[in-house]
C-alpha cells in the first residue's frame, strides 16, 4: 500500500528524515512512535504528497502522491494542527468532506450519522464548530477521517484533547478500519494506546527508524530503557 | 453552470465568514450597502477624469497600461490572501480536489476585482471618447470580454506561482523590478530625442516586450479612439489576448500539482530604540507606556505595515503627478487606486485583533489597553492621512485645519472603537447621530477624501443604527463643507472619554475581545 525508499527530507541545517525505507500492508495498523521533534509529522506529510522529500520515492497505492491527487481520495486524514472552519456546522463541514471524497449522498448522510453518535456528537451535528470545545472540535477532525471509508487512515496526534469515552471510539473504528481491509498509520504518544489498537510499530528517532516490527514482540512505553535519553541537565 | 465542489466550498465558506464578520462588526455592512452607489461614483469619477486627461490632449497609452497593471495588482493581492488562509489550505492541502478545479478556484476569487475593474475601465474608456453604443463598437465589447478573462487567467498564474513556490514571490517582485528598471531606462534613453516626454513615454510603452508579449498593446490598439478600431484589428487582439490567457492556464494548470506552500505568518524584526523607549517610559511612567509600546510594536509587526507602503506609493506618485502637471488633478486616481488596496487588507487587520484574549489572560488593565489600542492605531491611520498633505501643498489653511481634525477624529474613531463608541456617547443616540453626520461630511466634502472614506468603511469605524436613516444623512452631508463639525465631534469625544469612570470601561470594553 505505502513504499518509501531512502527517504531524506532536510530543513535548512536540521536532518528531519534519513535513509527511511518502509512498506506499509493493507489490513495493518501502523503506531509510529518517536519523541518530539523526531520526524513522524514530516514523514506523514511526505506520505500524503504535501511535502516533497529531498531525496527517494514515496508510492501510494503504486502512484506518486504528490503528482496524482486522485490518492488523497482514498486516505482519511488528522493533522496534528487544529484547524477548523469555525463558521458552519460539523454536519455541514462532514458533508463537504464527503462530497469532495465524491461519497454518495445516502452513504455519506448514513456515515454522518453513525461517527456522529458513535463520538458522542450527535447532538452537537447542527452547532457551528465555532462554538463548540475542543475536545468536541477534534471528534469532528476524527471522524472526518472516517467519512468515505478511506483505504488508509493517516493520524497525527489524534489523541490530543479527546476525552476517554471518544479514545475508546477512536480503538473501535481503527479496528473496525482494519478488519474491513483498511490500513492506518498512527503518530501518537499514548503507549497504552498504540499497544491497544496497532499491528506494527515503528519507532523513529532523529529522522531514522530506530525499530520497526509487531506490536506484541516490541515494548514501548515508560519502563523501556530508551536510547538517546536527553540527559537532564 | 455547476461550479466545481471546491469553489462551491468556498463560496459558502466566505459567505458564512462574512456573516460572521458583520456580527462582529455590523460597520461594515455600511461597505456593502453603498458598494452600489460608490461603484457608481467610482465609474462616473473615472468617466470625468478621463474627459479632463483626453481635453488637455494627455496620452492615453501610458494610463491605461498603468490602469491594467493596477488592476491585475490589486486582484494579485486577493490571491495572496487565499494563499495566506490557513485553514483553508490546511484543509484543502489533504482533499482530493481536482488541479484544474484548484485553478478555477484562483479564478473564481479574482471575479469580484474584474468586474470592479471592467466597470471602471468601461468608464473611463467612455470619458476619454471611445464609443461602445454602436455596431461597429461590438468587437470592443468582445475585447473587455478577452481582457476580463486574461485579467483572471494572469491573476490565478501569479497568485499560484507565489503560492507554489519558495522563491516565487521573491522571482515574481525581482522581475518587476527589473522590468521597470529596464523600462525607465528606456524612456530616460528616448528623450535625448528631443521629443516630448508623453510621445516618447508612448513610444516606450506601445514596444514594451512585456507589454506587447502579454497581450495588453493589442488591447490598447483596439481600444483607445485615437487608433480607429477595425473589426481585424479587434479581432487580433481577442485571438491574443485568447491566446495568453488559454497558454497562462495551462501552466497554471501544469504548476498547481506542486504541493502548496506552508506560509507562516513572520512577524517583522522591528525593535524601539533605546532611546525611543526612554522617551515612551519618560511620557508615559506607568504601564500605560508599555502598552502603547506593545501595540505600536504588534501594529508596526504586523500586516498593518503594508497600509502605509501602499500610502507611500501613492504620496510619491501623486507628488510626482502633481510636480508634472501642477493645475491636473490626476493624482486623486492615484489616491483611489491605493485606497482600494488599502482596504483590501482589512481582512488580516481586523483578524490580528483577535490575539487580545491573551491580554485578558493576562491580567493587563482594560484602560491602558484601550490607551495603547487608540494610541497605535490612530497613530497609524493619522500618518495615512498626513501623508497626503504634500500633495495638496496649494491647500489653504482651512483645508489643512480640516484634514488636521479629519486625522484626530479617525483616530479616536478607528479599528475597535466603535463599542466605545456606543459608550462614550452613554446611549445617547443623539450624539452617536452627530458623530457619524460629522464624519461622513468631513470625509465626502473633498476627492481626497476617499481615502479615509475607505479606511473608515474597512474598519467599521462607525455603527449605523439604520440603513435609510444613515443614507439620508449622507445624502444631506454631500451639501455640506467646512471642519467646524468635525472639531465639534472631537471635542464631543475628548469630553466623553474624560468623563467615563473605569470601571464602566472595562465592562464596555471587554465586549469587543468577546
Amino acid at each position: 500500500m505505502i513504499q518509501l525508499e531512502n527517504i531524506r527530507k532536510q530543513f535548512d541545517q536540521c536532518v528531519a528524515l534519513d535513509r527511511v525505507s518502509l512498506d506499509l500492508e493493507d489490513g495493518r495498523t501502523y503506531g509510529l512512535w518517536g519523541r518530539n521533534g523526531a520526524g513522524k509529522t514530516t514523514l506523514i506529510r511526505i506520505i500524503l504528497g504535501v511535502l516533497p522529500p529531498d531525496r527517494g520515492s514515496v508510492r501510494v497505492f503504486g502512484n506518486d502522491p504528490k503528482k496524482d491527487w486522485s490518492v488523497r481520495r482514498e486516505i482519511g486524514m488528522v493533522t496534528d494542527e487544529d484547524e477548523y472552519f469555525p463558521e458552519i456546522t460539523i454536519e455541514e463541514f462532514l458533508w463537504w468532506v464527503g462530497k469532495l471524497r465524491l461519497v454518495k449522498e445516502s452513504v455519506l448522510e448514513e456515515q454522518i450519522e453513525r461517527y456522529t453518535r458513535a463520538f458522542y456528537i450527535d447532538e452537537h451535528k447542527n452547532h457551528l464548530i465555532g462554538s463548540l470545545s475542543h475536545g468536541t472540535r477534534r471528534k469532528v477532525s476524527v471522524i472526518s477521517a472516517f467519512i468515505g471509508a478511506p483505504k488508509l487512515i493517516v493520524m497525527d496526534e489524534p489523541l490530543n484533547s479527546l476525552d476517554i469515552d471518544s479514545i475508546e471510539a477512536l480503538c473501535h473504528s481503527l479496528k473496525k478500519h482494519r478488519q474491513d481491509g483498511g490500513a492506518a498509520l498512527v503518530a501518537c504518544h499514548d503507549a497504552t494506546f498504540i499497544k491497544e489498537v496497532c499491528t506494527d510499530i515503528i519507532e523513529i528517532d532523529k529522522g531514522r527508524i530506530l525499530r520497526h516490527g509487531p506490536a506484541e514482540t516490541l515494548d514501548i512505553g515508560f519502563s523501556v530503557k530508551r536510547k538517546n535519553k536527553p540527559s537532564k541537565e | 453552470m455547476k461550479l466545481p465542489l471546491v469553489v462551491q466550498f468556498r463560496r459558502e465558506l466566505s459567505t458564512r465568514r462574512q456573516s460572521a464578520l458583520f456580527d462582529r462588526h455590523p460597520g461594515l455592512i455600511v461597505l456593502v450597502a453603498f458598494a452600489g452607489p460608490v461603484l457608481a461614483v467610482a465609474g462616473f469619477s473615472a468617466y470625468r477624469s478621463m474627459q479632463e486627461y483626453t481635453a488637455k490632449g494627455l496620452p492615453i497609452v501610458p494610463l491605461l497600461l498603468v490602469a491594467c497593471v493596477a488592476w491585475i495588482g490589486i486582484g494579485l493581492s486577493r490571491q495572496l490572501r487565499l494563499n495566506r488562509d490557513r485553514k483553508w489550505n490546511n484543509f484543502i492541502r489533504y482533499m482530493p480536489v481536482r488541479p484544474i478545479h484548484l485553478v478555477a478556484l484562483h479564478a473564481y476569487v479574482g471575479i469580484p476585482v474584474g468586474i470592479i475593474g471592467i466597470v471602471l475601465l468601461t468608464c473611463g474608456l467612455c470619458g476619454a471618447g471611445v464609443e461602445f453604443w454602436t455596431i461597429r463598437a461590438a468587437v470592443k465589447w468582445l475585447t473587455i470580454g478577452a481582457v476580463f478573462v486574461w485579467v483572471l487567467s494572469l491573476q490565478s498564474f501569479l497568485g499560484i506561482v507565489a503560492s507554489r513556490f519558495s522563491w516565487g514571490q521573491r522571482f515574481l517582485l525581482s522581475a518587476l523590478a527589473l522590468w521597470g528598471i529596464l523600462f525607465l531606462g528606456r524612456f530616460a534613453w528616448s528623450l535625448r530625442s528631443g521629443n516630448p516626454y508623453t510621445s516618447c513615454l508612448t513610444d516606450v510603452c506601445l514596444t514594451d516586450p512585456v507589454f506587447v508579449a502579454s497581450g495588453m498593446i493589442s488591447l490598447v490598439c483596439t481600444l483607445i479612439p485615437q487608433r480607429i478600431a477595425f473589426p481585424a484589428k479587434g479581432f487580433w487582439a481577442v485571438l491574443h489576448l485568447t491566446a495568453v490567457s488559454a497558454i497562462l492556464t495551462a501552466l497554471s494548470w501544469k504548476l498547481i500539482r506542486q504541493p502548496l506552500l506552508s506560509i507562516a505568518a513572520r512577524p517583522k524584526d522591528l525593535f524601539f530604540t533605546v532611546p525611543l523607549r526612554k522617551l515612551i517610559s519618560r511620557i508615559f511612567p506607568d504601564s500605560r507606556g508599555g502598552q502603547i509600546a506593545v501595540e505600536l510594536l504588534r501594529m508596526l509587526r504586523g500586516p498593518h505595515i503594508r497600509l502605509l507602503f501602499y500610502v507611500t506609493v501613492s504620496v510619491i506618485t501623486g507628488l510626482g503627478l502633481q510636480f508634472a502637471y501642477p493645475d491636473g488633478s490626476y493624482h486623486i486616481l492615484i489616491l483611489v487606486v491605493f485606497a482600494v488596496f488599502a482596504a483590501n487588507e482589512r481582512a488580516d487587520l481586523l483578524q490580528i485583533r483577535q490575539a487580545d484574549f491573551l491580554y485578558y489572560l493576562h491580567g493587563v488593565d482594560a484602560q491602558d489597553y484601550l490607551r495603547g489600542l487608540t494610541a497605535s492605531v490612530g497613530l497609524l491611520i493619522s500618518i495615512l492621512c498626513i501623508m497626503q498633505v504634500p500633495i495638496f501643498r496649494d491647500c489653504d489653511i482651512h483645508t489643512y485645519s480640516r484634514m488636521i481634525c479629519l486625522c484626530i477624529a479617525i483616530a479616536f474613531s478607528s479599528m475597535g472603537m466603535n463599542v466605545a463608541f456606543d459608550h462614550y456617547s452613554r446611549n445617547t443616540k443623539f450624539f452617536k447621530y452627530l458623530i457619524t453626520v460629522m464624519l461622513f461630511i468631513a470625509v465626502l466634502s473633498k476627492a481626497w477624501g476617499m481615502i479615509p472614506l475607505v479606511v473608515l468603511l474597512s474598519f467599521n469605524v462607525i455603527r449605523i443604527p439604520c440603513f435609510i436613516y444613515s443614507l439620508i444623512l449622507v445624502i444631506l452631508s454631500f451639501s455640506a463643507n467646512g471642519f467646524l463639525p468635525l472639531l465639534i465631534a472631537g471635542i464631543v469625544v475628548v469630553s466623553e472619554i474624560a468623563r467615563t469612570p473605569p470601571n464602566t470601561v472595562k465592562k464596555w470594553y471587554w465586549k469587543i475581545v468577546e
